[in-house]
């Protein structure tokens, strides 16, 4: 559990007009841990998630994946992270298990390797013969158990996703939190997902880190972060320091 | 499988089951396409119309002055074609004689015409025909002074044949029709040649590679911006994919289905602008001039139109990239790309009915260097020798073309293709407007 994987040094991004997605952030994400960014919207997570999915680049600061830039070297780092954006779709005219295979191919040439990961596709999204419908008649819970296979099927070094339940009925966000922890125990898959359920970060999360207006306020495992702030729950923690910050 | 034939696969799935994608390539294409003809159709007639107007008035040189010919003149007057005779000696100098009677159509009857006649012997009219502004119209002209002579021949033949008691067949073609074209003082043997060289190269082969680009177009850009409807865009950023293979995949497939289109709209556009030449010219049944086909084009003007198309082809298709690239959404693609195609359209259109003959070097230079007008000036610059132009107007659409594929590239491969959306910039438009 010591190896880095996602490195963030002083990460600032400024969008035009000057609006600050994120000012000065560091943290460090390890090798099989499951990371977790909170904060509330319009806190920078996601602007920092798509910097390490190379879809954004860091006005300043460094940023590496497995060791390679995620500026200078954004080929090498798209092969070793698979991505969830929040407000993610698929192709609806498209059936569920045709949209698997169009994915794997785009990871692998070969057929067999292209079959494995179709397989695992359908073992994690649990869709069983609904694979077979279009996208198009799939609920939002369906879609998302789709788009959550999706991104863990091609046994990627890293797994960024940006609120995997965001939307979601309590049933459907209850079995894709169990997909991604029983996938990450059997795989060791390295995980960075944001999230606003304490709740769920508390269960997922091996360390997480609160953000607030582009800025880091802490870093460490939910238990330390409790002990630390004096606090029962991780909203505790977190509304402190908000409230801290603010000030 | 290569990845580029991963998304091609997904762009045909996506093309037959997405209605969206099936409106751009049915509905919006023919309401564009019957507009333009119905634009183009218009302006043809309207020149016809004119042609038939211009020739209401021919010029003739009498060498022979007997009786046939002086019967060819008092023929067309019957018709209500205002004759004017000229000296004799204007027939050493064609383009003097054209000055001077101030006509487009000009006939020398030989000397020897009405005795040749009379013995049954093959004679002829010579026809020149002054083109100026090398339109699609002046076609029409040397088909109706043609023609002219050809219902005299009808008529002397139906005459005699009655007069000597013998079968018409046996003086059927009495009159042999010897046409030329007189440009810029220069006289041009087999004006149908010369007319089939200006429709196909100034008028069809701009035209068909235009709705090839318009349809390629709507296609692009709504596939693109189909990615975005359906938040696959952000998705399709963070895959070890090269991008640009997504978007040649989906150049591809536009491209492909539109050539498919291309040739059916094509030969509905030959059929209906075929009906509309027919259509002013009261002299008897129209025979077409023969199509020649590219043959009949010069080698240096074929390779300066088909680098040209190409570039007007890569041009178009990589301002529909852009647009398709930027658009937040389908509707907005589509509303942008039509807003583009309209006046680009217009700028294929009006050089169809523009004479350059007038302007000056720099002048020619300067209008061979405009996107897609240029297609349509190619022939013409060739008409008046204006090699450079030419040259110009070849080249200068595959530069354009490149400096945008480029700039593409150059966004394609960075955070501009995500962070740039064009809908608020529509959204300001609209409202200043």
């Amino acid at each position: 559990m010591s190896k880095e994987i996602v490195s963030v040094d002083n990460l600032t991004k400024i969008y035009p007009g000057g609006v600050k997605g994120a000012d000065g952030v560091t943290f460090t994400v390890r090798k099989g841990e499951v990371f977790g960014l909170i904060g509330p919207n319009g806190a920078g997570k996601t602007t920092v998630l798509r910097i390490i999915a190379t879809i954004l680049q860091p006005s300043s600061g460094k940023v590496t994946v497995a060791g390679y830039d995620v500026v200078k070297e954004a080929d090498m780092v798209r092969k070793m992270i698979s991505y969830l954006p929040e407000d993610a779709g698929a192709y609806k005219y498209l059936t569920g298990l045709e949209f698997m295979k169009f994915i794997a191919r785009l990871y692998s040439f070969k057929e067999s390797d292209i079959e494995k990961i179709v397989r695992e596709g359908i073992q994690v999204s649990g869709l069983g013969e609904r694979l077979k419908d279009k996208i198009k008649s799939y609920s939002k819970g369906m879609l998302r158990r789709l788009l959550v296979a999706r991104t863990l099927m091609v046994n990627p070094m890293l797994a960024i996703l940006d609120e995997p339940t965001s939307g979601l009925d309590v049933i459907n966000a209850m079995q894709i939190r169990n997909t991604i922890k029983s996938y990450t125990r059997e795989r060791g898959v390295t995980i960075l997902m944001s999230s606003h359920n304490m709740l769920e970060v508390e269960y997922l999360c091996d360390r997480i880190g609160i953000i607030y207006r582009g800025r880091m306020l802490a870093i460490g495992e939910p238990r330390e972060l409790k002990e630390l702030y004096g606090a029962q729950n991780l909203e505790e923690v977190f509304v402190k320091l908000i409230e801290s910050a603010s000030y | 499988m290569d990845m580029f034939w991963v998304f091609v696969e997904k762009e045909l799935k996506s093309i037959v089951r997405d209605p969206k994608i099936v409106i751009a390539m049915f509905i919006v294409p023919l309401i564009i396409i019957i507009i333009f003809y119905a634009i183009v159709g218009h302006g043809i007639q309207q020149q016809i119309a004119q042609a038939v107007k211009e020739s209401g008035t021919v010029a003739v040189i009498d060498l022979d002055n007997d009786i046939h010919s002086r019967n060819f003149i008092s023929f067309l007057r019957q018709l209500g074609v205002d004759v004017r005779l000229l000296d004799e000696n204007l027939h050493t100098n064609i383009s003097k004689a054209l000055e001077v009677s101030g006509t487009k159509i000009l006939y020398i009857i030989p000397m020897g015409f009405s005795k040749n006649i009379t013995n049954f012997s093959i004679t002829s009219i010579k026809i020149y025909v002054k083109l100026g502004s090398l339109t699609i119209g002046e076609s029409g002209i040397i088909d109706l002074a043609t023609r002219l002579v050809e219902r005299f021949n009808e008529n002397i033949t139906i005459t005699i044949a009655s007069e000597k008691g013998i079968p018409a067949e046996f003086i059927k073609n009495a009159i042999v029709r010897r046409p030329y074209a007189v440009i810029y003082n220069r006289v041009i043997e087999n004006p149908y040649a010369l007319s089939t060289l200006l429709s196909l190269s100034s008028f069809f082969i701009p035209l068909i590679v235009l709705m090839l680009i318009m349809l390629a177009s709507q296609l692009i850009v709504t596939s693109i911006a189909v990615e975005k409807e359906e938040k696959m865009f952000e998705t399709l950023l963070s895959l070890p994919i090269n991008r640009m293979n997504i978007i040649s995949a989906k150049l591809f497939v536009s491209i492909s289905i539109s050539v498919v289109y291309m040739i059916i709209y094509g030969l509905a556009l030959f059929g209906y602008i075929f009906q509309i030449l027919g259509i002013g010219i009261d002299v008897g049944s129209l025979e077409m001039p023969q199509m020649l086909s590219l043959l009949i084009l010069q080698k240096d003007l074929a390779i300066s139109l088909i680098l040209n198309t190409i570039g007007l082809a890569i041009f178009m298709l990589m301002i529909s990239l852009i647009l398709g690239v930027f658009a937040e959404d389908v509707r907005t693609a589509q509303a942008l790309i039509g807003n583009i195609m309209g006046p680009l359209v217009l700028l294929a259109y009006m050089p169809m009915f523009v004479d350059i003959s007038g302007a000056n070097q720099l002048q020619r230079m300067l209008l061979s260097l405009i996107p897609i007008a240029n297609t349509v000036f190619i022939p013409k610059l060739a008409i008046v020798n204006d090699l450079t132009s030419m040259y110009m107007a070849a080249l200068s659409n595959i530069i354009y073309g490149i400096i945008l594929f480029l700039f593409i590239q150059r966004i394609v491969n960075s955070e501009t293709i995500f962070t740039m959306k064009l809908k608020r910039l529509k959204k300001q438009k609209i409202g200043e407007t």
